[in-house]
């Protein structure tokens, strides 16, 4: 728990507001940085004193693994947290975070109003996020499918209601023919049914 | 007309079903635990607690709650579909959009039950599967009827 006494020059000390993160996941071997920032209106001198107290599960007591007083950091080399912790918070910029490295399951700490970390062998997957992303995909390609059939069909559609004559010989063909090469060959463009099209004879 | 009634009745019924078995937390159920998908209810001291689901396989059991939750917004939709072709569809010609809709939401309903039956709840001995299993097998069943129904429904031509 992050305990913040500030003294303030010349005036009684105001209520301040103290940040820390509720629920941190972190894995085994790796390190986590506890942070606690504190906000005050008044203007904070570096005589600020906070400490960090850790209760295991299940435990009544709390014991101090880090104190802040006068300008000095005090690492507790006595408790579970020896040798691993590290003050990597700035007083003078309002931020009292510390890093614990090296995390064993052992480190799992709760307590009911302040930063709480837990170990994990591997991150679990957020609540809801494969939930999410199962529906969304499917939901949007179902979108995508009904704007592309009705967008082919407008397009088919635009395609048979235009005036179209269509040769089918091909046209470098209908000019060998006119050129009188095709003794016996009717060219005759195959109107397109259901539709309104100029049939013409090339005879 | 009363095909038609008959139809619409079966399709309200099927979505109502599927609400019931998504939104309802008893896919297990023991003497003091009611669960799945979304929570999990245990009775001590005389009271039901709702707690989070917890040592569970998070992939499938995120799977499970997708695809059942698909399962209903494809069959609302196709009941919605159904209604618009009614009024919208050349005379002779199939439902086969709402049919495909429905056939989806089958395929939804019937993915969501067999991930859950495979997956999650293998080794346990205490417990028996909750009301929620039952009508999520129950409508799979019904949404197959009626996509079968209305991919080969005709619209009545005069």
């Amino acid at each position: 728990m992050c305990i913040m006494i500030v003294f303030v020059h010349y005036l009684q000390s105001q209520a301040i507001m103290i940040y820390t993160g509720w629920e941190r996941h972190a894995l085994v071997g790796g390190d986590v940085r506890l942070s606690c920032s504190f906000f005050s209106w008044r203007w904070t001198s570096e005589e600020v004193t906070f400490s960090w107290t850790y209760r295991p599960d299940g435990a009544r007591d709390s014991i101090s693994i880090f104190h802040y007083t006068g300008g000095v950091a005090y690492v507790d080399n006595k408790g579970p947290f020896r040798d691993r912790l590290e003050f990597v918070g700035n007083p003078g910029r309002r931020d009292g975070s510390i890093l614990i490295k090296n995390l064993d399951y052992n480190d799992n700490v709760g307590r009911p109003s302040s930063v709480r970390l837990l170990v994990f062998e591997k991150v679990p997957i957020q609540a809801g996020v494969i939930t999410g992303a199962i529906i969304g995909v499917v939901l949007g390609l179902l979108v995508l499918i009904v704007v592309i059939y009705y967008l082919m069909r407008f397009l088919v559609a635009r395609r048979v209601f235009s005036l179209s004559v269509r040769s089918v010989p091909g046209p470098w063909l209908a000019a060998l023919c006119q050129a009188g090469l095709c003794q016996g060959l009717e060219l005759r463009p195959e109107p397109i049914p259901g539709t309104d099209t100029c049939v013409a004879k090339l005879a | 007309m009363l095909m038609l009634a008959g139809i619409v009745v079966l399709h309200i019924a099927t979505i109502i079903l599927l609400l019931v078995a998504t939104i309802d937390n008893a896919w297990w159920i023991n003497n003091t635990v009611s669960t799945d998908l979304w929570g999990r209810w245990e009775f001590t001291n005389s009271a039901w607690h709702y707690t989070n689901l917890k040592n569970y396989p998070e992939e499938y059991l995120q799977a499970v709650q997708a695809t059942s939750v698909l399962a209903c917004i494809f069959a609302i939709l196709a009941l919605i579909v159904f209604v618009a072709q009614l009024f919208t569809l050349p005379k002779g010609q199939r439902f086969t959009f709402t049919g495909i809709l429905q056939l989806i939401a089958c395929l939804c309903i019937m993915i969501a039950a067999s991930i859950y039956t495979a997956e999650l709840h293998t080794n346990e001995t205490e417990g028996v599967y909750g009301h929620s299993y039952v009508l999520a097998w129950i409508s799979f069943v019904f949404t197959f009827i009626l996509a079968i129904t209305y991919l080969i429904l005709r619209k009545k031509s005069e």
